[in-house]
């Protein structure tokens, strides 16, 4: 396995949970599942496969996660840019249907064409692009938000 | 013809409109390029004449250049290898032998073999004598007490067959009432005192010029002591009874005998160091015995034919078995 496959299955964790312990538990699990399929099929598509990995284990965990409490701390391991504010982020995970925040995670963030998310859960890209049209539109508004409060918080 | 069949009807201005709802959901395709000719011309028409899809367009705009700004967001190298690592033997080995796909029965199976492996193994390997023994001796501490007891007298009957030699005739029981000054006094049978306890106070006793009066000083003082010991030793634990009594005769001599031979009839035993009916002085025969509890009441009537007996029935620490009881009797002559 590469870097590439285990940094985008730790990162899809990341945003998708806001915790930790579970995404560094969950990232495990996929990375097991990712490295099964592929040992099973060589000629699988990575991109297809992190989708389909990742989707297998988000679905096991996301009845028990506690979305709107993010529990994130650089010491895990993550690399946070200082500057960079992620409350919109926070609120996007809290609000945002799983439908909308994997999509925009698999697609906007790790940079997964499309094509492989459409093939990864068995649905047409067109339904990719509606989906990631509304993520974009909530994720555009709560960053909106953000930008105008601070633009207050200036005046 | 049947191009013109295929192609879309179009407005009266010869354009292809879209409606608010169409144009809002186009919006992201309108974005990443995904339209053909026709349809980003309407969008962009669209766009230009509502104000609500300027402001939608403008949300998507700012979000996908603040998901773009996520991606700034990465793992680190130790974080990236802690994964890539797999994290011990036994994930590995569920790895391998692919541990999650196994039938439910199966996993089951396995698991309870695990578990009987288990308690077999610690069944067998666990050290049940000792911990049998560890339970025992937690268990019986007042029962060791017991036998240190019975030890204890056991050795003093061993010292005493061993002094007198005559192991049969081993005291059960402590003359009480009996000073040892008095029994060194007076003419010893044959059975009775240890060696040591001889020698350890050789005192004279003064010869009695009234003997109903020394008789007297002496019953009193050893009821004295009993019920010093009583005392004491009823506060600690109190199990059995002794009967003590006196009975005052007329010719000692003749009925002392007689009485002996009643006891003995009705199944009594001696029961301290000297002989029953032991001539203390002249005047006073001691009896200490056990009897059947049964043969009590005769033995009362036996004893009113001679005289009025007091026999009381004290609280002693020692317990006797069932059935059976123990008795301290004074006879003294009776005074004239």
């Amino acid at each position: 396995m590469g870097e590439p496959e285990v940094k985008s299955i730790a990162l899809f964790f990341f945003f998708a949970f806001l915790d930790d312990r579970r995404a560094l538990e969950a990232s495990t699990q996929a990375l097991s599942i990712y490295s099964d399929k592929k040992s099973k099929n060589s000629q699988f598509n990575n991109e297809v496969l992190i989708v389909m990995s990742t989707f297998s284990v988000w679905t096991r965990h996301h009845l028990k996660l506690n979305r709107g409490n993010p529990n994130v701390s650089t010491d895990a391991g993550w690399m946070i840019p200082a500057d960079l504010d992620i409350g919109p982020w926070r609120e996007f995970q809290k609000l945002a249907t799983q439908d909308e925040l994997l999509a925009v995670i698999w697609s906007k963030v790790l940079e997964i064409s499309e094509k492989s998310i459409a093939q990864g859960l068995g649905i047409s890209e067109g339904t990719v692009r509606y989906r990631l049209g509304r993520a974009l539109r909530k994720l555009g508004s709560m960053a909106q938000g953000v930008s105008t409060k601070k633009l207050n918080a200036v005046k | 013809m049947s191009e013109d069949l295929n192609r879309v009807p179009l407005s009266k201005k010869g354009q292809r409109q879209v409606t608010p709802f169409t144009g809002n959901e186009l919006l992201y395709d309108y974005m990443s390029s995904m339209l053909d000719e026709e349809r980003k011309k309407a969008v962009e028409i669209y766009l230009a004449a509502s104000k609500d899809a300027q402001l939608e367009f403008q949300k998507i705009q700012t979000g996908l250049q603040y998901a773009e700004r996520m991606r700034q967001i990465t793992v680190s190298p130790a974080l990236e290898q802690r994964l890539a690592a797999p994290s011990s033997y036994l994930s590995v080995l569920f790895k391998k032998s692919r541990f999650d796909q196994w039938p439910v029965g199966l996993k089951w199976g396995l698991e309870a073999l695990v578990v009987v492996f288990v308690i077999v193994t610690f069944l067998t390997v666990a050290p049940w004598e000792k911990i049998m023994k560890l339970r025992l001796s937690m268990d019986t501490n007042d029962v060791v007490l017991t036998e240190v007891n019975k030890s204890s007298e056991a050795k003093k009957d061993l010292q005493v067959a061993a002094a007198t030699g005559q192991a049969a005739e081993a005291p059960q029981f402590v003359d009480e009432g009996i000073k040892a000054n008095n029994k060194e006094s007076v003419a010893v049978p044959p059975a009775a005192p240890l060696a040591p306890v001889e020698k350890a106070t050789p005192k004279p006793l003064p010869i009695p010029k009234a003997q109903g009066s020394v008789v007297a000083k002496v019953t009193e003082k050893a009821e004295e002591e009993e019920s010093d010991e009583n005392s004491e030793e009823s506060i600690k634990t109190t199990g059995g009874y002794l009967y003590r009594g006196q009975i005052a005769v007329t010719n000692l001599e003749a009925v002392g005998p007689k009485i002996k031979e009643k006891i003995i009839e009705l199944g009594g035993r001696k029961a301290g160091e000297v002989e029953l009916g032991w001539q203390k002085t002249p005047g006073f025969a001691y009896f200490h015995f056990t009897i059947p509890e049964a043969k009590y009441s005769e033995l009362q009537a036996f004893l009113s034919e001679y005289g009025k007996a007091k026999i009381s029935k004290d609280k002693h620490p020692r317990v006797m078995p069932d059935g059976i009881i123990r008795l301290i009797i004074s006879v003294e002559e009776a005074k004239k």
